[in-house]
This record gives structure tokens, C-alpha cells and sequence, in this order.
């Protein structure tokens, strides 16, 4: 029987989390965005460009630059494989359900988030909240832009 | 003194800690806590703790006010306070010595109160890469505010203080050398009498001095320094939050104007003018923060106990024996001077391990470390990162807190290693 903690610690570091910051999805600069939101933490100075391509209502492709820990990677990496295809309203959508899951809130339809159910065992780690939820304010930027 | 043992088997004996744990009750009450962030912050002796809590019970008045016998008592602790710390930096003029909140609005107080009234437009200003943004931003807002010219020395390799850059920068025209004694950010110290020397041969410059890592690690005797300001944190040297202070020459503190006004600082108010109380007190508007000053005495006396050289020898041996442990660790970059020109830090990034991550996974282990820029941004844009962990040591240190960072490292390393296959 592992101890409380470090099961909480390897609830944070699952091996979804890993593979995403080891590997990430959607990273690099995409041409003809028509839009982008960028946040920084400023305790680490990490920093997070979310770029989309808007056609119609939907949006057609997401990308993401920057740098961060294991956990704002593998948030970004994790949101440009959710948001990908999705109606803008939807997306608003999911970054209400991404924060509440980071606040420690997992809704009842948990299996509908994919990858993103990894990112509760962040809700634990309060100071590690913000490195998670840096790409998806810097999504609702782009979609506000 | 615990000095680095070897027995006959040549392999280095335990590193016991200088001052015992049990002086410090929050230390005491965690056995298994591993508290490596004292360049943040130090934990604090019940000797401290006792101090300020004696204060509010048996000396509580407002200092410099009341005509009675406790107001007097309270005038004595304070005034007590200050000798202690005064003697503690080696200024022989105690009246030198005046009270801030720490490093951060001391050098504020300098920025504005000398700097304001002798820098004008084409001076110049100098800093470091390696300073900590409060003495940092004070001095280029005051160069953007007056037009003076703002100008940066940049570091060697090892990220020490470039002294040959310093030397061409220097000229008849700067005014100020603000310059760190201790790097919070990497550790590296500055040989104060080479900078002394230098800027004192080329130009007519202020020499203010960030002593916040310095004062409490090094033994330091401001009369033999030769800077003109010497700022220092009480909370970094075992005293309380929300105090500490700047010495400075009397010389340069009555070239400088008031620049808080208020109760105490004033000698009389007339209808279109006032004038000022004497030092220490021109420079210490309104009520002034005893109690912790009081607190700060007792953790400069804990100190004195200890004897600043033995505190420096115990951080010399705790670095040595990480620098050993930790040469076990593939892909470790350590910053900073080696351990002979470097305070109780070490600075490092782990390849694949962001710092966050690490603190996270140390902190799991009960090992406290900082992750981040140190507020040091200049650094780390110089250095090309964001981020570097840092461990830091102090007096209660020893080398179970070194084993168990090497130990927690070595399983985050497991943890982010990429997969075998």
C-alpha cells in the first residue's frame, strides 16, 4: 500500500502526464492562425502561446509554443488534441470544465474529458494550478481576441 | 567545530549541524522536514521567538514618545536592538544603523534619499547581472526618472561579477555602484575589496551594497568594507519578518533628504516648513517596528554564539559534500563559482526535470527547495533559462539534508527518465 503521498504524487505524474511533456501534440507555430492568446507564470517565467485557425464557427486547427514544466507541457499538449475540431462555443465550454477539474471538482462525466482526467490529480497540488491552467487562459484569450 | 571529518577509511563521517535543531521549534517539531530555501528565508530560534513575545509583554510602548517608565523601557529595548545589530556588522557609529522593513525598502530609502538629490541627467548608474530585483528596479526607474544613463555588468562564465567589465564602465561621471555582496540567485560572493578598490580609483561613485545573502553567511565588519551603504534583511538571519535595515557612513547620510516624513523623523514643524530629528531617526518615519527589532537582536546574538567564521566553515563543508554526492547525477549543470567563492547555494537545472516539477517531487520527499527566477530575471536571461532550483543552507543544516536532496533527485530523475523502450 503505497503512502498517502506518494500516491498523490503519482496521481500528479501518470504516465498520460509524462508521455504528453516527454512527446507533446500540436506544438509548433501554425501558419494562417487567425488568432492567439499568450500567458506567462511570472514565479517561473514559463510562457504559453496558444495559436487557433477559426473557420466559420469551428475551430479547424490549434497549436502551442513556449516552454513550461511537465504539467503546463502536458496541458497544452492535452488541449491541442481536445480542442481540435470543436465549435468555439464548445471550447468556452471545456475551459469552464478543465478549471473546475483543476479545482478539484471532476464532473460526473469524467470518460467524456479523454487525456484531460489526467490533469485531477493536479487539484491536489495547489501551487502547480496555475502551471496546468496557463494554456487554457491563454486559449480563452485567443478565442476573446 | 564540526569541520569535515575523515576516519581511517578516508570516507567523509556525517556533517552534523552547527546549531542544534531543537533551538528551532518549527525544525523541532518536523524531524523529517529538510528546510534547504534559508537564502529565502530562515527559521527562526525559540531565542527570537521569546525575545519579541518579551517585548509585548514586559516593554510594549511606543519608543521616543511616552514620559513614563515603560515608554522608557521600550526606547532602551529598541536602542538596545540597534547597538547589537550594529556591533554584529562591525559600525562602530551605531547611530549609522537605520531600521527598515529589509533589503527591499532599504534600498528604496537609499534610491530616493541620496539618490534623488545627486543624480541628474548624464550621470551614470552601474549595477549587476547577478542583483536581485531590489536593487535592480529602484536603480533603473531612478536612472529613467533623471535621465541618467543605466548600465549593467555583465559575468564571467561562472557567474561572478565581471571585474574587468566593472573597470571600463567605470568613469568621472558615475554616481552610484549598486552592487550585491552575496548572489541570492547562484550564491557566487563579490570580492568587496577589488570592487572598492576599482570604483574608488575611477570614479567619484556611492558604493550601496545588497547584504541581504551576505550578513547572514559571512562575517562582516562595515567599518572595514569600505561601501557606503550596506543593506541587510533581518528575516534571512534568523530574526523575524519586517525588519532589518542599512548602515551607512554619517558622512553620506547627511547628504541625504528625508524621504518618508512623519512622527520621529521631524525636530519641529512650523506652519511652511519643518526640520529633522538627528540620525538614526531623520531616516525612520513613524512608529517604529521594536518588537522585531528586538527579535532581530536576539537571532544577531544567537549568531554571535555561533561565531560568523564557524557559520561560513559549516556552509563550506555542507557545499563540499553535496558537490561530492551530487556528481553522481547525470545531467546536473550547477551555477555559480566554485564552493570557495560561493555562499551556502547551490543553483542547478536537471536535464528533462523542469524546476517546478522538481520542487514538487522534493517536496514529497520533505525536502524544501526554491524554483524560479530567484527574482533575478536579468540572470536567467542571461543564463538562456526561466527557471533554475535552488537548495540553500544555513546553521541548522547538516548532512542528512544533503543526502536526502541527492536521494529525492536521483527518484525525480527515475521518474521523468524517457522510457527504456
Amino acid at each position: 500500500m503505497p503512502d498517502t503521498s506518494a500516491a498523490r504524487l503519482s496521481a500528479m505524474y501518470q504516465e498520460r502526464i509524462l508521455q504528453h511533456y516527454r512527446a507533446p501534440h500540436g506544438r509548433g507555430v501554425l501558419e494562417g492562425a487567425t488568432a492567439e492568446g499568450s500567458r506567462k507564470n511570472p514565479l517561473c517565467g514559463d510562457d504559453f502561446r496558444v495559436s487557433i485557425a477559426v473557420v466559420g464557427t469551428s475551430i479547424r486547427e490549434v497549436r502551442f509554443e513556449g516552454r513550461g514544466c511537465s504539467i503546463g507541457t502536458a496541458s497544452a499538449s492535452m488541449l491541442t488534441d481536445a480542442v481540435r475540431g470543436l465549435e468555439v462555443r464548445e471550447a468556452r465550454l471545456l475551459i469552464e470544465r478543465v478549471e473546475r477539474l483543476l479545482q478539484g471538482d471532476a464532473p460526473a462525466d469524467a470518460a467524456s474529458l479523454g487525456d484531460l482526467i489526467a490533469l485531477a490529480g493536479v487539484a491536489s497540488y495547489p501551487q502547480r494550478v496555475g502551471c496546468a491552467r496557463l494554456p487554457w487562459q491563454a486559449l480563452r484569450d485567443a478565442l476573446d481576441a | 567545530m564540526r569541520l569535515h571529518h575523515t576516519d581511517t577509511f578516508g570516507l567523509s563521517t556525517a556533517l552534523a549541524p552547527l546549531a542544534p535543531r531543537a533551538d528551532f521549534p518549527l525544525l523541532a517539531a518536523r524531524p523529517s522536514l529538510h528546510y534547504l530555501d534559508s537564502a529565502a528565508t530562515s527559521q527562526k530560534p525559540q531565542a527570537v521567538l521569546d525575545a519579541v513575545v518579551d517585548f509585548y509583554t514586559n516593554a510594549n510602548a511606543n519608543p521616543h514618545r511616552g514620559a513614563y517608565a515603560l515608554a522608557a523601557a521600550a526606547t532602551d529595548a529598541y536602542h538596545d536592538a540597534r547597538v547589537t545589530v550594529a556591533r554584529f556588522l562591525g559600525a562602530a557609529d551605531t547611530d549609522t544603523l537605520v531600521f527598515t522593513r529589509g533589503t527591499t525598502e532599504a534600498m528604496n530609502l537609499v534610491a530616493n534619499a541620496w539618490g534623488r538629490t545627486h543624480v541628474t541627467a548624464g550621470d551614470e548608474i552601474i549595477v549587476t547581472a547577478l542583483e536581485h530585483h531590489a536593487n535592480f528596479v529602484p536603480w533603473q526607474q531612478l536612472a529613467k526618472s533623471t535621465g541618467a544613463v543605466f548600465r549593467i555588468v555583465e559575468l564571467t562564465g561562472d557567474q561572478r561579477i565581471d571585474l574587468d567589465h566593472l573597470a571600463s564602465l567605470l568613469s568621472p561621471r558615475t554616481r552610484v555602484v549598486a552592487i550585491t555582496h552575496v548572489s541570492n540567485a547562484v550564491g557566487a560572493i563579490t570580492p568587496v575589496a577589488e570592487v572598492v578598490r576599482l570604483v574608488r580609483e575611477k570614479s567619484p561613485a556611492i558604493i550601496v551594497m545588497d547584504g541581504a545573502q551576505g550578513a547572514p553567511h559571512l562575517p562582516v565588519e562595515f567599518d572595514v568594507l569600505g561601501v557606503d551603504f550596506y543593506a541587510f534583511s533581518g528575516h534571512k538571519m534568523l530574526g523575524p519578518m519586517g525588519i532589518g535595515g542599512v548602515i551607512g557612513t554619517r558622512a553620506r547620510w547627511l547628504e541625504c533628504q528625508p524621504w518618508q516624513f512623519g512622527g520621529d523623523m521631524i525636530e519641529w514643524v512650523n506652519d511652511q516648513d519643518s526640520t529633522w530629528n538627528v540620525l538614526p531617526h531623520r531616516f525612520e518615519a513613524g512608529t517604529p517596528n521594536a518588537a522585531d527589532a528586538v527579535g532581530l537582536a536576539a537571532g544577531v546574538r544567537y549568531l554571535e554564539s555561533l561565531d560568523m567564521v564557524q557559520v561560513r566553515a559549516h556552509e563550506v563543508a555542507l557545499l563540499e559534500t553535496a558537490n561530492a554526492r551530487l556528481e553522481s547525477l547525470s545531467g546536473l549543470r550547477v551555477f555559480g563559482p566554485p564552493a570557495a567563492e560561493r555562499s551556502g547555494v547551490i543553483s542547478f537545472t536537471l536535464d528533462d526535470v523542469h524546476p517546478h516539477d522538481l520542487a514538487t517531487i522534493l517536496d514529497q520527499h520533505g525536502v524544501c527547495i526554491r524554483a524560479g527566477h530567484h527574482c533575478a530575471q536579468p540572470l536567467m536571461r542571461r543564463l538562456g533559462i526561466s527557471a533554475t532550483a535552488r537548495a540553500s543552507f544555513f546553521v541548522y543544516s547538516d548532512s542528512s539534508d544533503v543526502d536526502a536532496l541527492v536521494d529525492a533527485l536521483a527518484e525525480a530523475q527515475r521518474l521523468f527518465a524517457p522510457d527504456a523502450d
